[in-house]
C-alpha cells in the first residue's frame, strides 16, 4: 500500500462517527465531573496562572505539530471530521445554555449539579472549549507555512478565533466589575462587586450633578377587565403633540388641552410646578365636553387615570429615559477633574473604565444618586486583537470568493492530498 | 403615509413584475417591464424606509417589525443582484415569494409607531450592528431558498450540479456578514454594558447560528459531493437562524435577556 492510499484509509478511519464519539465521550465525563463536584463548577485563574497558561499552550501545540505531525493523532485533530464534530457538540451544549433560563436552581436540584445553570462556567463547557482550542491550535501551526495570501485569510480567521476564546476564557478570571453608589457630594473610592465584597479604587470620584432628558408620556388606555395597557392608535398619542388635533377610538373622541411635564395636583387640577415630585399630567377633552386631568404618576404620586366608560381608562405612560448623564469629580492625590459619564459613552480612568449603570428611578429627574459600574479588564487588548483579526478574515473570506466554479471537483481533493503528502 | 397603502403598491408592483418576467421570452418587452416592476417594488420600499427614518427621528431599526422591513428590502435586491448578476431567474421568484412573506408579517402585524429610543441604542454602532446582520440574513435566506431548490430536484431525480456552487458562494459572503454582526454587537455592548459578552440568550443564540453556518462551510470544503447532506444542513441552520432573530421571545430564557424586542 502506498503511502496515498495509507493517507486515504488515515482519513476514512477517523472519520464523523469516530470524532463525534470521542468528543461526546469527553464532555460527558464533563457532566460527570461536574456532578461529582456538586455543580461547583470551574472558574479561570488568576494572573500570572492564566497567562502562564496561554504561554504553554503557544508553545505545546507548534511543538506538539512539529514532532507529532505524522502521528495519526494529530492527522485526525487537525482534520475537518475533527473540526466537525468538536464545533457541532459546542454549539449543541450552546443550544442547552441558550434556553434554559439563567436562574440558579437550588444547590440539591439536578440541574446545578449538572451544571446546567451556569453552563458556561462548567466543567464540559470548558472541556468543550478546550477541544477547540486544541484543534485550532495544531490546525493554525499545520497552515502557518507557506505564507501565501490564501493561506493569511485561513490564519487571520482561525488564529483569531483562537485568541478570542483562549483570552476570553482565560483572562475572564482577571476581570473585575465593581458597581458604585454615588450620592452627590458624597465621594466614594470604593465599589461593590457581584458577590458584595468592597472593591478598592485607585481613586476617589462624587458625583457633582446627575441630569436626565425624558421623551413624553403617552395618552394610552387601560383593559378594565384585563388590567393591561390597551393602545388603540398606530401612531403613539404623544403629550404635548398635535395640539387641537382629534383623535378617535370607538366613537369617542380627544383633544390635548393641556400638558405640563412636570405639575403638582392642587385644587382638583394640575399645576406646573418643577419641584420634587412634580408628574407629568395632561388635560384631555373628551367627547367635546368632558374635560379629564391625567397623570402618569411616580414613586410619591398615584397616577391619575380616568374612566372612559365601562372598558377602558384612559392613562398617561410614565415618560422613558432618552438621555442621562452624570458628571462627576474624579479625586486624585494632588488634582482632581470633572468629567461627563453617559450610556455608551464611557470614560477610562486609571485601567478602570467606567460606565453610566442607572440612577433612583424612584425620584427620576431629581434622582440624587448615579449608579456607575466599573470595570477593569486587563486582557481586553488580547480579546480585541483576536477580534480585529476575525474582522480582517471575514473580509478576506468575501474577497477571496471563487468566481467561477472549478471544473473537475475530484482533482481538487486530489490536489489537497497531494499538498498535504508534500508537506510531511 | 400609511404602511399598508405602501405595502400594496409593492405587492401589486411585484406580482405584476413577477408574471411579465415568467411570460416574457429573453429579451422581449415583457420581460423589460417585469424587471422594471420588481426593481419599483424594491424603491418603494426604500423611499418607504427613508420616509420612516425621518418621520421616526430614529433609525428604524428597533423593533422586530422594522427589521423585517429591510430584509424584505436586502432579500429582494439580493434577488434582483443575482438575477442581473449570476443570471439565476428563478431566484427572483423565490426571493419575491420570501419577501412577500416576511411583508405580510408586517401587513399582518402592523407597527406602532413609537420615537422613542432608550440610551442604550443610541450609540453609533446602533445601525451598522442591525443592518449588516439584516443583509447577512438576507443572503442566507437566499441560500436557503437555494437549498429548497436543490432538495426538490434531487426528490425528482434531477441534476443540480450549479446550485451548490452558488449556495457555497451565497453562504460565505453571507458569514462574513454574519461575522461582522456578531462582532460589532460585542463591540457595543463593551461601550454600552462594559462587558463584550454575556452570554445573554440572543447573543448565544447569534454564537449558534455562526457556528453552524461555520459547519457548513467545513463540511462542503472536505465533502463536495455529498450535496443533499450539505442542503438538509443549509435548511437546519436557517430554521437556528430564525429562532436567533425571531424566536427568542418564546425561549424559556427569554425573560433574562436584554435583546427582546420592545412592542
Amino acid at each position: 500500500m502506498n503511502s496515498r492510499q495509507q493517507l486515504y484509509q488515515g482519513k476514512q478511519l477517523f472519520g464523523y462517527r469516530y470524532s463525534f464519539l470521542i468528543f461526546f465521550l469527553i464532555i460527558l465525563a464533563g457532566f460527570g465531573i461536574e456532578y461529582a463536584g456538586g455543580g461547583r463548577g470551574i472558574t479561570a485563574p488568576l494572573f500570572p496562572f492564566n497567562a502562564i497558561i496561554v504561554v504553554e499552550l503557544l508553545l505545546f501545540l507548534p511543538l506538539a505539530y512539529y514532532l507529532y505531525r505524522h502521528r495519526k493523532l494529530v492527522q485526525w485533530l487537525t482534520s475537518i471530521p475533527a473540526a466537525n464534530a468538536s464545533i457541532a457538540l459546542y454549539a449543541m451544549l450552546l443550544l442547552i445554555g441558550g434556553t434554559i433560563p439563567a436562574e440558579p436552581y437550588p444547590s440539591s436540584s439536578f440541574i446545578h449539579r449538572a451544571g446546567l445553570d451556569h453552563l458556561f462556567h462548567s466543567w464540559p463547557y470548558f472541556l468543550s472549549s478546550l477541544q477547540l482550542i486544541i484543534i485550532l491550535g495544531l490546525t493554525v501551526v499545520k497552515r502557518i507555512f507557506p505564507f501565501t495570501f490564501r493561506n493569511l485569510g485561513f490564519f487571520l480567521n482561525h488564529f483569531g478565533l483562537w485568541m478570542v476564546i483562549v483570552s476570553a476564557s482565560l483572562g475572564a478570571g482577571d476581570m473585575q466589575k465593581a458597581v458604585c453608589y454615588l450620592y452627590e457630594n458624597h465621594p466614594v473610592s470604593m465599589g461593590v462587586d457581584q458577590r458584595m465584597n468592597p472593591v478598592q479604587l485607585p481613586f476617589s470620584l462624587m458625583l457633582k450633578k446627575f441630569s436626565i432628558e425624558e421623551y413624553h408620556p403617552e395618552i394610552i388606555l387601560i383593559d378594565r377587565q384585563k388590567a393591561t395597557a390597551y393602545i388603540p392608535w398606530r401612531h403613539p398619542f404623544v403629550a404635548g403633540e398635535e395640539k387641537d388635533s382629534v383623535r378617535e377610538f370607538r366613537g369617542h373622541r380627544f383633544v390635548q388641552l393641556q400638558y405640563y411635564p412636570y405639575a403638582l395636583y392642587k385644587d382638583s387640577l394640575y399645576v406646573a410646578c418643577d419641584t420634587f415630585g412634580a408628574v407629568a399630567a395632561v388635560c384631555l377633552l373628551i367627547d367635546g365636553h368632558r374635560k379629564e386631568w391625567i397623570s402618569s404618576g411616580n414613586a410619591l404620586h398615584p397616577p391619575r387615570m380616568c374612566v372612559l366608560d365601562s372598558n377602558y381608562f384612559v392613562a398617561l405612560t410614565v415618560p422613558k429615559a432618552k438621555k442621562y448623564t452624570s458628571v462627576i469629580t474624579c479625586l486624585g492625590k494632588n488634582k482632581s477633574y470633572d468629567f461627563l459619564l453617559q450610556v455608551n459613552k464611557p470614560v477610562t480612568i486609571r485601567g478602570w473604565t467606567l460606565y453610566q449603570s442607572g440612577y433612583d428611578e424612584q425620584k427620576g429627574k431629581w434622582s440624587d444618586l448615579s449608579i456607575i459600574e466599573l470595570i477593569r479588564d486587563p486582557w481586553l487588548p488580547v480579546v480585541y486583537a483576536g477580534i480585529i483579526m476575525l474582522l480582517a478574515g471575514a473580509v478576506m473570506l468575501i474577497l477571496l470568493t471563487p468566481r467561477s466554479r472549478d471544473k473537475n471537483v475530484s482533482s481538487r481533493v486530489q490536489g489537497q492530498c497531494d499538498e498535504q503528502l508534500n508537506q510531511s | 403615509m400609511s404602511f399598508q397603502i405602501i405595502a400594496i403598491i409593492i405587492i401589486l408592483c411585484w406580482i405584476s413584475g413577477a408574471v411579465f418576467l415568467a411570460l416574457g421570452r429573453e429579451g422581449s418587452k415583457k420581460k423589460k417591464w417585469g424587471e422594471i416592476l420588481f426593481a419599483a417594488g424594491i424603491g418603494a420600499i426604500a423611499l418607504y424606509m427613508v420616509f420612516l427614518w425621518i418621520w421616526l427621528k430614529r433609525p428604524p431599526l428597533r423593533t422586530l417589525g422594522e427589521t423585517r422591513l429591510w430584509y424584505v428590502f436586502f432579500l429582494s435586491l439580493t434577488g434582483m443582484v443575482l438575477y442581473a448578476g449570476w443570471k439565476m431567474r428563478w431566484m427572483i421568484f423565490y426571493s419575491l415569494f420570501l419577501s412577500l412573506l416576511f411583508l405580510m408579517m408586517n401587513v399582518v402585524h402592523p407597527e406602532n409607531f413609537d420615537k422613542t429610543l432608550m440610551p442604550a441604542l443610541q450609540s453609533v454602532w446602533f445601525v451598522p450592528h442591525v443592518i449588516v446582520y439584516m443583509f447577512a440574513y438576507a443572503l442566507l435566506g437566499a441560500s436557503m431558498l437555494v437549498a429548497v431548490k436543490g432538495l426538490w430536484l434531487s426528490f425528482s431525480h434531477q441534476s443540480f450540479s450549479d446550485l451548490s456552487f452558488h449556495a457555497d458562494r451565497m453562504v460565505r459572503i453571507g458569514f462574513a456578514f454574519l461575522t461582522f454582526g456578531l462582532l460589532f454587537g460585542a463591540l457595543w455592548a463593551k461601550e454600552a454594558w462594559g462587558q463584550y459578552w454575556s452570554w445573554d440568550p440572543k447573543e448565544t443564540w447569534a454564537f449558534i447560528t455562526w457556528l453552524i453556518y461555520l459547519l457548513y462551510i467545513h463540511f462542503r470544503y472536505h465533502r463536495p459531493g455529498s450535496e443533499v447532506l450539505a442542503m438538509w444542513l443549509l435548511l437546519l441552520a436557517f430554521v437556528l437562524l430564525i429562532v436567533c432573530w425571531m424566536g427568542i421571545n418564546y425561549l424559556p430564557s427569554a425573560q433574562s435577556s436584554i435583546h427582546t424586542y420592545t412592542r
